[in-house]
């Protein structure tokens, strides 16, 4: 069974390639990771190699990390992941009102202007000079043209923009819910791993041979640094323990992505007011 | 005896007088009474001196005229700046250079008379004597090798002067020229500096799934500042390179492209990714593509980055992300 799946897999591996060979809009690539199979879009025309592979990497890595996920059975109940979204929306710095207005208001002017090139038909760089010169770059203009070249890709663009407060939070928080799992996951694996006074030390001389600042004067600044370098040790060591117990199947032309995909991943970036919560739940 | 020398005053009274003045003249003169003394001669000079004499004629020494030398050139030091690079080194003792003598100076010479008179006769004899002035070597106050160590970023000064040294210090006095203060000012070349600025970065895709996300945004200055002895002031220069860093986080398959404008540019540059690939540890560095660029010091001087996001869709598409607040960063350079 599994080898049958192993060659299905060659097989649309092959044959995504032959449309990649054929087609030249966006191509479709087939990856496994422990025979989960992955359909992954890539840009076609004019993406690079080093892009696509970036983004074969990054999927995989997703993958793993979301298999990690659910193995242990980490959740975010509703109720916590509504508590983390009113503390997100307002952790950069803007209000929840003016992002949604912002957002709307830019919104509202760009698919004014995709309409009037994909429905209109009307010459797209005069439409970017008349609406949105003082509003994007050319090539931002470029991307949302190329990305939303129907109709139907229009409308469900328009459904995306959120007109309320509760609207932003209920398009965000898919995204947050996920990085607060991931979160969750490097937390639970780091939270006991600490250095020892002894490496603390060893820290301490190595950044400061000559002694000065002493030990004292910069005690906390060592102590956070040392701490997040044996983090860092220690989740390295984890994520190379995964990828050695993972099956990663990629094609052919594309092997090369495994350096890539060795590289420590980030624990997800969540503001302090925020995982001050999750600390505790946890 | 005495019998004998009575009766020869009583026959010769003239001769016995004589012989009693002789011998009261002798006993002055072992006694010293009448015995001629050396006295300093004065520059004023004028009133006759005693002068030491073999004879019973003492001569007596008069100046009657001393002309002391007169500075006529004070001349100049090559240079009363030193600007000095150490090369980077710090706390190293080093030695200063001096300056030399860019116009010696230079003095008239001076003169002094000196009469001779003999007393019995009362013939004087005159002569003229010269008196100069010889400059030595200059003088610093207090001593630069006393300055020790040499710190850049300092200024060291000494008093510098030349003293003329009279060839009769009994009549002239030696004289000093003041060429005011000598400075070393002391560099260190190629100080690496940075500067950074950081914000939180709002940004919103219209993706399915994704909307509002928060993202890291720093953007790090690195310039050098190469300071160099443009005689006979320091100049420096900046080399100038720009760093940008994101959290790049393995799961949200966004493109993060960056662009730089320093303050002296009319438009932004394209910054690329340092490594080749876009995934990596929080910190992945950007770098601008015209980076070295050599600037003279300036008011104001800054660079800016400018962050553009989109999202990479599951259908290969990609939508870029409304930068709400965080997108731009500003990074003084001094």
């Amino acid at each position: 069974m599994k080898l049958f799946k192993r060659l299905l897999v060659h097989a649309i591996a092959l044959l995504a390639l032959n449309c990649c060979l054929a087609d030249s809009g966006p191509t479709k690539h087939t990856v496994s990771v422990n025979d989960h199979v992955l359909q992954i879009t890539l840009p076609g025309e004019g993406a690079a190699p080093s892009v696509v592979q970036r983004l074969i990497a990054e999927r995989v890595r997703r993958a793993i990390i979301d298999l990690t996920v659910q193995k242990s059975n980490i959740t975010v109940s509703q109720e916590t992941l509504s508590r983390c979204m009113d503390l997100y929306v307002v952790a950069g710095g803007e209000s929840p009102t003016n992002i949604v207005d912002v957002v709307a208001a830019r919104s509202a002017i760009t698919i004014e202007a995709l309409r009037k090139v994909v429905v209109n038909h009307e010459d797209k760089n005069d439409v970017y000079d008349k609406y949105l010169s003082r509003v994007m770059p050319h090539s931002e203009w470029e991307t949302w043209l190329s990305s939303n070249n129907s109709i139907g890709k229009i409308d469900k663009l328009e459904s995306l923009v959120p007109h309320s407060v509760n609207d932003l939070k209920r398009f965000s928080q898919e995204s947050l819910r996920r990085d607060i799992e991931v979160w969750l996951l490097f937390h639970k694996l780091t939270k006991e791993v600490k250095p020892s006074p002894e490496e603390i030390q060893s820290y301490y001389k190595e950044k400061y041979p000559a002694g000065t600042p002493s030990f004292s004067e910069v005690k906390s600044e060592i102590e956070n640094e040392a701490a997040k370098q044996t983090r860092d040790v220690y989740l390295n060591k984890w994520w190379q323990k995964q990828l050695a117990g993972s099956k990663i199947e990629v094609p052919a032309e594309y092997q090369n992505v495994s350096e890539l995909i060795k590289i420590t991943p980030n624990t997800p970036f969540l503001p302090v007011s925020i995982t001050a919560i999750l600390e505790k739940i946890n | 005896m005495s019998k004998k020398v009575l009766k020869l005053a009583g026959k010769r009274p003239m001769l016995l007088a004589i012989i009693v003045m002789a011998t009261f003249t002798l006993g002055l003169l072992f006694t010293g009474w009448l015995t001629p003394t050396p006295v300093k001669a004065q520059s004023s000079g004028g009133n006759p001196q005693p002068y030491i004499e073999t004879n019973n004629c003492p001569n007596y020494v008069t100046n009657p005229a001393v002309t002391c030398p007169s500075i006529t050139n004070y001349g100049a030091i090559s240079t009363n700046y030193f600007c000095m690079d150490i090369s980077g080194n710090t706390n190293r003792p080093i030695v200063l250079p001096l300056p030399g003598l860019a116009i010696i100076p230079g003095a008239a010479v001076g003169s002094m008379v000196t009469n001779i008179t003999e007393t019995c006769s009362n013939i004087v004899t005159s002569s003229t004597n010269t008196i100069t002035l010889s400059f030595g070597a200059l003088i610093f106050n207090p001593n630069p090798t006393n300055f020790n160590p040499v710190l850049p970023g300092q200024d060291y000064s000494s008093a510098c002067s030349i003293v003329g040294t009279s060839s009769d210090t009994n009549h002239c006095s030696s004289q000093s020229i003041s060429y005011g203060t000598v400075t070393w000012h002391v560099l260190k070349t190629n100080q690496s500096c940075s500067a950074s600025g950081s914000a939180t970065l709002n940004a919103y895709f219209l993706s399915d799934g994704v909307g509002y996300r928060l993202y890291t945004h720093t953007l790090r200055e690195s310039y050098t500042k190469a300071y160099f002895c443009d005689d006979p002031k320091e100049k420096w220069l900046l080399s100038l390179s720009s760093a940008s860093m994101a959290a790049w986080h393995m799961d949200d398959t966004y493109t993060w492209t960056e662009t730089h404008q320093y303050s002296f540019q009319s438009a932004p540059v394209g910054m690329g990714p340092l490594s080749g690939s876009n995934i990596g540890p929080e910190g992945t560095d950007f770098l601008e593509l015209a980076s070295g660029i050599w600037v003279l010091p300036q008011s104001g001087l800054s660079g800016t980055g400018q962050a553009y996001l989109t999202w990479q869709n599951d259908d290969g598409a990609g939508t870029p992300g409304y930068i709400i607040y965080g997108g731009t960063i500003t990074v003084s350079i001094q």
